[in-house]
């Protein structure tokens, strides 16, 4: 929630920016205008969240029309939270990411006969900045000892979810991400059937 | 100003390029900005393979017990046992009473067995913390094992990528190695990449007390995501010597990312710059700024500045032991984790030379300062002594961890140290 007010000086040396950029991104519709002009104005967390992810969207060569386009479907949380978050957020949420890691199967690759150790597997090798892959690649960092590890498909197995004292659900993992949704689904809707149930 | 900015010398050659050290000490706020703690969102992922058995799945079960009873309506726990198969006993619950009496009845039915998927055992537990992930949680899956990670995927340079990645995502990673089996490398890269904490616990009986510290800290956040923002001078560089994680953001603006701070805690961060060459009598600034989610710094910044002057002056120049004592420390306990895996591996010669040369380097700046000579001397001992032969697991383990703790800023036994 915005809940500082600040001075038109105040904002300007936290968002590094000088007056006459904080009365021109009004003008443009970048900021919303604080309500009153003159030295009794006040800016909340909100303007100054929005002034920094501005530079930051300029930093990455955005035009100032799409810079507006996108601060137009922010609310203050959201662009406090861009703006104090950090550089480039990642498109997919965690719990994407987990489940991207372990519902989908793929194969890895056998190592190519002669090289000097195996490739990184795919699994991860999609998710390594391409900096570390060729690190990687290059031999400077270790890569893991050829076989040390099974294969994705060794990797399936049971996975219990207890929903009540007496009652389990036994799920046969990897999932499709579809399947994983529906499983999570069932465990919350199981749960609460049986919570209501309780003597 | 919650940070304050300690320089080792305050020249720089004109004519060569030098490295210098600047320590940035920061202090987090007693409270949030709100006054409130923060929710937190934990999930305790434990082992219980074959080796967990006996006393061992008895302690750690009532360590979680402990540990959920700090908790309350605001938060949100839940609890996954591991071997080669993977239980979410408590799928992510409220942590009202109800919820933790129900734990509590859950876990009697879980006992030891099986091989170590520690990989999967982790990811659910994160998947069940990922259900529930919010701008406004403190977010961490707690992990604890015993042993090594012998199903699913081992190698550490994945596990530390998914760690990263999940950490980008909300979701940070605190690691527990219990007994002499473990991998202590393993276990503090994950928790180094996950943005939390490492603990190695000699004794199972301790598993309680460190699993109730480390959730305590995650109780007591009150800036997250807290990063400096380093500008250079023109054709400087930057190094970090802990094991934060540094990015390069522009030609001369680095981020040094710093994780979660709990209330009152004492951080040190030691920067190793090295500048470029310059006109005598031209100043060379470095511009440090403080940031976190919850604006608890309030984007503090300062600067410090080094001016250029020829080699006489810069060869008379004091030093600030202050800042070397510190330099010191840092390089030693780096010198001892790396000195116990080339111990681990057999190469006693390569662990005691590492040692040994770190000892040289401290005599050649200590100048009769009491601290840094006895600094070098325990680093010659430890050369000529314990790493010179095969050492037993548990000195490897304390030694490696209290040199994390060390690199961490943490006290000795692991724990963030505090403001009183």
């Amino acid at each position: 929630m915005p809940d500082a007010a600040y001075t038109l000086a105040d904002l300007c040396g936290l968002a590094d920016v000088t007056p006459r950029t904080v009365r021109y991104y009004i003008e443009q519709g970048l900021l919303r205008s604080p309500g009153t002009t003159g030295p009794g104005a006040r800016y909340d967390d909100g303007h100054l969240a929005r002034l920094r992810l501005i530079r930051r969207l300029q930093r990455e060569h955005l035009p100032l029309a799409e810079i507006r386009a996108r601060l137009a479907t922010l609310g203050d949380e959201e662009a406090i939270a861009q703006a104090e978050g950090p550089a480039g957020p990642p498109e997919d949420s965690a719990l994407d990411y987990v489940r991207g890691v372990l519902g989908s199967p793929i194969a890895r690759p056998a190592p190519p006969a002669g090289a000097a150790g195996p490739p990184l597997p795919r699994l991860i090798a999609d998710r390594v900045p391409s900096s570390v892959a060729s690190r990687l690649e290059a031999g400077i960092v270790p890569s893991p000892p050829p076989g040390a590890e099974p294969s994705v498909s060794d990797r399936s197995h049971w996975e219990r979810f207890v929903l009540a004292p007496d009652v389990e659900l036994n799920v046969r993992r990897p999932l499709t991400r579809s399947q994983n949704r529906a499983v999570a689904r069932l465990v919350e809707v199981a749960r609460q059937l049986l919570e209501e149930d309780k003597p | 100003m919650t940070f304050d900015l300690r320089q080792d010398r305050d020249l720089v050659r004109a004519a060569a390029r030098s490295t210098r050290y600047l320590v940035v000490r920061l202090v987090a706020p007693a409270t949030t900005r709100r006054r409130e703690r923060l929710p937190v969102n934990v999930s305790l992922v434990l082992d219980r393979s074959g080796s967990m058995g006996g006393p061992k799945i008895r302690l750690a079960k009532e360590a979680v017990d402990r540990a959920i009873a700090a908790l309350d309506e605001r938060d949100r726990f839940s609890v996954v046992f591991y071997d080669d198969r993977i239980d979410v006993v408590v799928p992510s619950t409220t942590a009202t009473g109800t919820a933790r009496s129900a734990a509590r009845e859950a876990l009697r039915a879980v006992d030891a067995r099986g091989s170590t998927n520690l990989f999967e055992g982790w990811m659910r537990g994160c998947e069940q913390v990922a259900l529930h992930v919010g701008n406004d949680v403190v977010s961490r899956a707690l992990l604890l094992t015993d042993g090594l990670a012998n199903v699913g995927i081992t190698d550490r340079f994945e596990l530390e990528t998914h760690a990263a990645e999940l950490r980008r995502r909300g979701v940070a990673t605190s690691t527990f190695g219990v007994g002499h089996d473990f991998d202590e490398a393993l276990l503090e890269a994950m928790a180094t990449a996950g943005g939390g904490n490492f603990y190695y616990i000699e004794d199972a009986r301790q598993i309680a007390d460190f699993m109730t510290s480390e959730l305590g800290e995650a109780l007591e956040v009150v800036a997250r995501d807290v990063r400096l923002e380093v500008a250079l001078p023109a054709g400087a560089q930057l190094e970090i010597l802990g094991p934060e994680r540094v990015e390069r953001g522009g030609p001369d603006a680095w981020t040094v990312e710093l994780g979660d701070l709990v209330a009152r805690q004492e951080r040190e961060v030691v920067l190793r710059v090295n500048f470029a060459p310059g006109t005598p009598g031209e100043a060379a600034d470095v511009a440090i700024g403080v940031r976190d989610r919850d604006r608890a710094f309030a984007a503090d910044r300062a600067a410090v500045r080094w001016t250029y002057a020829d080699h006489a002056r810069n060869d008379r120049q004091p030093r600030s032991v202050e800042v070397d004592r510190l330099v010191a420390r840092l390089f030693a306990a780096r010198a001892r984790q790396d000195a116990v895996q080339l111990n681990k591996a057999g190469d006693y010669r390569r662990a005691s030379a590492m040692l040994a040369s770190v000892a040289r380097r401290i005599l050649g700046y200590a100048d009769g300062d009491r601290e840094l000579l006895e600094l070098a001397r325990e680093l010659d001992g430890q050369a000529s002594h314990e790493f010179a032969a095969a050492m037993p697991a548990a000195l490897q383990k304390s030694v490696y961890s209290g040199a994390s703790y060390e690199r961490r800023m943490r006290s000795a036994d692991g724990q963030a140290r505090r403001r009183a």
